[in-house]
């Protein structure tokens, strides 16, 4: 029975702190593209990792819509220069500090329905297709770790972590 | 990772799990940036606006980190040791392997049914 990909064990403060429901629609998309990437050629696999690491994350799109926001803040302050605009730049810089610590903030939720990845849901789907295109077929052989030190092995490890 | 070569199952999974709660260099910046915007934005309100260019500067580079990946801080945080959510992710990947997860993927794909390798590589990036 294939059980899919959900990991609620893997450290990720965006996934613990969002909702389960949103988690699993993520989670039920990757796992429908590497389903259909698994028929398709390296070329195809290529095209599609290349596209995964341009991909905009979570914690991107944080950022970018936090300082626009506090921008925004800041030019109606300097036009109007009613000090209450400063609030707002206040706020949306407290959220970011709670973001990174904790994972949650206001807009994360909305950005989640919206099909927004972390960059940890990103690089599981990118690992899954390097599997797919073969890059871990050269250390695939044995299951050395505990096993006697061969150097050959580590250097076709990092061989297959690279893009 | 090197260091890894040799060491126990359990050694790896510890490391894996480590990996996973490092600060990367975003989680940085989501911290540092909004701490000196705000120090920025208090002085402005409350001694000179003058202040305010701080935070207006600050705000700046975090759209441009944003947008382009480029922050004048990342030189500093670099030499510190802090690492992008990716580069931490390799290694964390390279560990998986080295544990063996991604052994036996190609093993079910000879009679050209993929649903035993996706499952193989589902299995793979769960844990």
């Amino acid at each position: 029975m294939n059980k899919g990909i959900k990991a609620d064990k893997i450290a990720d403060r965006v996934r613990s702190q969002g909702s389960a429901a949103d988690n699993k629609l993520i989670d039920r998309e990757t796992e429908g593209r590497i389903q259909r990437f698994a028929g398709k050629s390296s070329e195809e696999i290529t095209g599609q990792i290349d596209a995964l690491e341009r991909e905009w994350d979570m914690e991107r799109l944080l950022e970018t819509n936090a300082s626009i926001l506090s921008l925004a803040g800041l030019s109606a302050f300097a036009g109007s220069q009613n000090k209450k605009w400063l609030i707002l730049p206040g706020v949306v810089m407290s959220f970011l500090v709670q973001h990174s610590v904790q994972g949650w903030c206001p807009p994360m939720p909305l950005f989640r329905k919206l099909g927004v990845r972390t960059r940890q849901e990103i690089e599981r789907e990118k690992y899954a297709l390097k599997a797919l295109r073969g890059d871990f077929d050269q250390i695939s052989e044995d299951d050395f770790a505990g096993s006697e030190h061969n150097p050959q092995k580590v250097d076709e490890m990092i061989e297959a972590v690279k893009a | 990772m090197r260091g890894y070569a040799r060491s126990s199952r359990e050694e790896i999974t510890a490391r894996i799990e480590e990996l996973e709660r490092e600060w990367s260099i975003e989680q940085l910046i989501e911290s540092e940036a909004p701490m000196m915007a705000l120090t920025g934005l208090g002085l402005g309100a409350a001694v000179s606006r003058k202040f305010l260019v701080l935070p207006a500067f600050v705000f700046s580079m975090v759209a441009l980190h944003g947008i382009q990946g480029w922050y004048p801080m990342i030189p500093v945080f670099r030499r510190l040791g802090f690492r992008s959510r990716q580069e931490i992710d390799r290694e964390k990947f390279a560990m998986k392997a080295l544990r063996g997860d991604f052994k036996d993927i190609q093993a079910g794909s000879s009679n050209g049914d993929q649903s035993e390798r996706v499952a193989r590589v589902f299995e793979a990036i769960r844990t």
